[in-house]
């Protein structure tokens, strides 16, 4: 499964920049989550928390309007997650990849270089470990999201490319409903990359 | 205002529409009794975090490594956040518990006993005095009722006794399992499990003060 979304990942962009009015980027960064469960046992407040992940990123975009780009965006995260009781300290889980997928829409943001990005998407959670939270295995939710991305030449056919992306999703296991837990809790990421880019707009 | 800024208010308020909310909590209302009654104390035991991972010796004998093993995964999947966990041993003068068909109970010990059908278990430790410690090793005895202990009802017997009698050895140290019923895995003659009443009550417990310790 997860080569299968890695070579789709490395493929599709190369098909994408092979028409010239694509463009392909790739880089890497850095990604902050918000809480994914917030827990009361007696009288401990417990809250597990995804410490900020490094980040690969890919993508391709091709213009469909004169202004406009379609963008498909592969992400991939893998980081540490912990569980930390108020005034206890803090307990490690294990690591908790994530990979993403997303189809974007990007038009111009003030002036160029700059460009907004707006996306909906999927996003697995990959535990290296089924255990607590993830006992039966990590979770498929839909995502939805916002960014900004910066280009600059830095050579006759390569872009210096810096992308800020934040998004949202719904976040819950099915070993978190079996133990009892009702609604889901919003997670937030906030996401910056930096790397190349090639073709398309300059 | 522009088709553009139209496009982005409108991302923008699907965004925020949907970013609000957090996740609930199960009420955790639903458990039994605990504690260890000790003279005319109930007393709470559970591992400190420092005393992780729980060593647990067992004897290599009609499948109990197996079932210890089985029971430690048993035991672990009820926690949600790492608060306990064991491995198995080589060395029992090492461990913080030992199990076998062979153990001898500790001498004026807390003795803790379950009869599920065709086999029973109980685990001792020594009587909690000195500031109130456990002297470890946690003891914990199979006793095989079965004329075949290799029948599969006999494996059956022991596997479910071994994950009660850990149980005990986690810090369900209620000598009466009191407040039990038929599907807790902590009931007195266990038969299934564990229930969520098992899992609530071994959670809360892991979230309350320690009043014993446990040490060598």
């Amino acid at each position: 499964m997860r080569t299968t979304l890695l070579l789709t990942g490395l493929l599709l962009p190369s098909a994408l920049v092979a028409q010239s009015s694509s463009s392909f980027y790739a880089g890497l960064g850095a990604t902050w989550r918000s809480k994914l469960v917030a827990d009361v046992i007696v009288s401990d407040v417990i809250t597990t928390q995804p410490a900020i992940a490094p980040t690969i990123m890919l993508g391709g975009a091709t213009e469909v309007f004169p202004r406009y780009d379609v963008d498909i965006e592969l992400q991939f995260t893998t980081g540490s997650y912990s569980a930390d009781t108020k005034g206890k300290g803090s307990n490690k889980l294990g690591t908790l990849p994530t990979f993403s997928a997303t189809i974007g829409l990007d038009g111009p943001l003030f002036k160029p270089p700059f460009r907004w990005r707006a996306s909906v998407g999927v996003l697995k959670y990959l535990p290296t470990e089924d255990t607590g939270m993830f006992l039966q295995g990590g979770p498929l939710e839909f995502l939805m999201g916002l960014g900004a991305q910066y280009r600059r030449p830095v050579s006759s056919s390569l872009d210096l490319s810096i992308a800020l992306r934040y998004d949202f999703h719904r976040f819950t296991t099915d070993e978190l409903q079996r133990q009892g837990f009702s609604q889901v809790q919003q997670v937030h990421r906030v996401g910056l990359t930096v790397g190349i880019a090639m073709g398309g707009r300059r | 205002m522009s088709a553009r800024s139209n496009i982005l208010l409108a991302v923008a308020a699907a965004v925020a529409a949907g970013a609000c909310g957090d996740i609930s909590s199960p009420s955790r209302s639903d458990f039994y009794e605990w504690r260890a009654v000790i003279g005319t104390d109930s007393l709470t035991f559970h591992w400190l975090e420092s005393s992780l991972p729980v060593r647990i010796w067992v004897e290599d004998s009609l499948g109990l490594s197996e079932h210890t093993a089985a029971g430690i995964e048993t035991w672990k999947e009820q926690f949600l956040y790492g608060e306990w966990d064991a491995v198995i041993v080589d060395d029992s003068s090492t461990a913080d518990v030992v199990i076998g068909f062979s153990i001898i109970s500790a001498i004026r010990s807390v003795k803790l006993f379950s009869a599920a059908p065709g086999c029973s278990g109980d685990t001792s430790f020594p009587l909690p005095v000195v500031n109130s410690t456990i002297t470890l090793p946690f003891r914990v005895r199979i006793t095989n009722m079965n004329p075949d202990p290799t029948s599969p009802e006999a494996q059956s017997c022991f596997a479910i006794t071994v994950a009660h009698e850990l149980g005990h050895t986690i810090g369900l140290l209620n000598r009466a399992h009191t407040g039990t019923e038929v599907t807790d895995l902590m009931f007195s003659d266990p038969v299934s499990g564990p229930s969520a009443r098992d899992r609530i009550t071994m959670q809360r417990l892991y979230h309350l003060d320690s009043d014993l310790t446990a040490s060598r």
